[in-house]
């Protein structure tokens, strides 16, 4: 299993060809899709499984924390309005955290406003994606930044 | 029977000097109200059916009280069109036509349904999936608005807008979230004007989103949502 460290700049990890392979040898690489609705987790959780990965799910901000502890991540999928901790005050949680500071997160949210997307953006997110995105769309981010590169299912 | 907009209507029977009332009045409203004031002078009298896309309560009454001989709200349903023109046309027009009185059958073009489909690039199995999550967890969202409405408490109302919109947007339900994100908006600017009709609107939307999910369903013999996908 890598460490947090490593997740932040190696996106193409030889882990993922591996995990594409028959026999199950590589621990599964989680990736901890938060926000408060149901509905948009189910499918970002369904594009996860579909790339190989396995999703870690959170409904607020102080839940994401402590998920984001308790797993290996190879990438958070964050939305911003959430109850309890928002997610701008969850990313700056998890920056502030020293084994969580480097762990990719791609945000994906309907905020749109110049204002909230450049105080995301000094949190150094991989990727700031606007809602509503059709599936394909959202699969071919999420493949890109979990380097993926045979998409496995249908 | 000719088809014209609403706007080439009111264009070309707008009264000369339009009262303030009148003028508030939507526009299918005054133009219905100008060609019944030429038809007092004139005789006759043009069947007219209102079809309106806000389905904000009193719509109807206000369509009927400025003349109008009946009201279709839309997105369309076939059968309550039909039932509409059959009723303007008199008897002479016929039984409702088969494909338009058992709707269920089919995905209307353009229905909430369909349009769910389409965004999610026609994944029936999908849909599914989303569509039972939805169909919980309704109810509480829409509980929310309410309340937020009825304690005119914007705050709440622009948290209970928001989380409903991203879900309407991803399940491709763009009037419905269209209405969700305008009740955010107003709610922001610390308003409550014009909430409760918006609720209602929305709830519309989503109300026949969730029926056509109710008639798929429970219909195996048609296109059904998950045709080999389901367990």
């Amino acid at each position: 299993m890598t460490t947090a460290g490593d997740e932040w700049t190696n996106l193409g990890q030889p882990e993922a060809a591996a995990s594409s392979a028959e026999q199950p040898p590589t621990p599964p690489r989680y990736v901890l899709v938060a926000g408060d609705a149901a509905v948009v987790r189910q499918l970002i959780c369904r594009i996860v499984r579909q790339l190989g990965c396995e999703p870690v799910e959170a409904e607020n901000g102080n839940h994401a924390l402590a998920q984001a502890r308790s797993h290996d991540l190879a990438l958070i999928v964050l939305d911003l309005n959430m109850p309890d901790k928002d997610g701008l005050e969850t990313l700056q949680e998890l920056r502030a955290d020293r084994r969580l500071a480097s762990v990719s997160v791609l945000v994906l949210t309907i905020e749109a406003s110049r204002k909230t997307i450049q105080s995301v953006l000094g949190y150094r997110v991989c990727d700031y994606l606007v809602k509503p995105l059709r599936p394909s769309e959202l699969r071919e981010r999420l493949r890109k930044h979990l380097g993926v590169t045979e998409p496995e299912g249908g | 029977m000719s088809i014209r907009s609403t706007r080439a209507l009111a264009l070309r029977y707008r009264p000369s000097s339009p009262s303030p009332a009148r003028r508030a009045r939507c526009a299918r409203c005054s133009a219905t109200a100008a060609i019944r004031a030429r038809e007092r002078e004139s005789g006759g009298h043009v069947p007219i059916i209102g079809l309106t896309a806000h389905a904000m309560k009193g719509d109807r009454e206000r369509c009927l009280a400025a003349g109008m001989d009946g009201y279709v709200p839309k997105p369309i349903n076939p059968a309550a069109l039909f039932d509409a023109l059959r009723k303007v046309a008199g008897d002479s027009a016929g039984e409702v036509p088969a494909a338009a009185a058992a709707p269920v059958a089919t995905v209307a073009a353009g229905s909430p349904l369909q349009q769910a489909l389409e965004f999610l690039e026609g994944d029936r199995a999908l849909l599914a999936e989303l569509a039972a999550t939805f169909q919980r967890d309704c109810p509480g969202y829409l509980a929310a608005l309410r309340q937020a409405v009825a304690g005119a408490d914007p705050p709440a109302l622009a948290r209970a807008g928001h989380v409903i919109r991203g879900v309407l947007g991803t399940l491709g339900l763009e009037q419905a979230a269209a209405a969700a994100g305008q009740l955010e908006a107003l709610a922001v600017q610390g308003g409550m004007d014009g909430a409760a009709a918006l609720t209602a609107a929305l709830e519309q939307g989503v109300g026949e989103f969730l029926v056509e999910l109710r008639t798929l369903d429970g219909d195996p013999g048609g296109p059904a949502l998950t045709p080999g996908s389901r367990p």
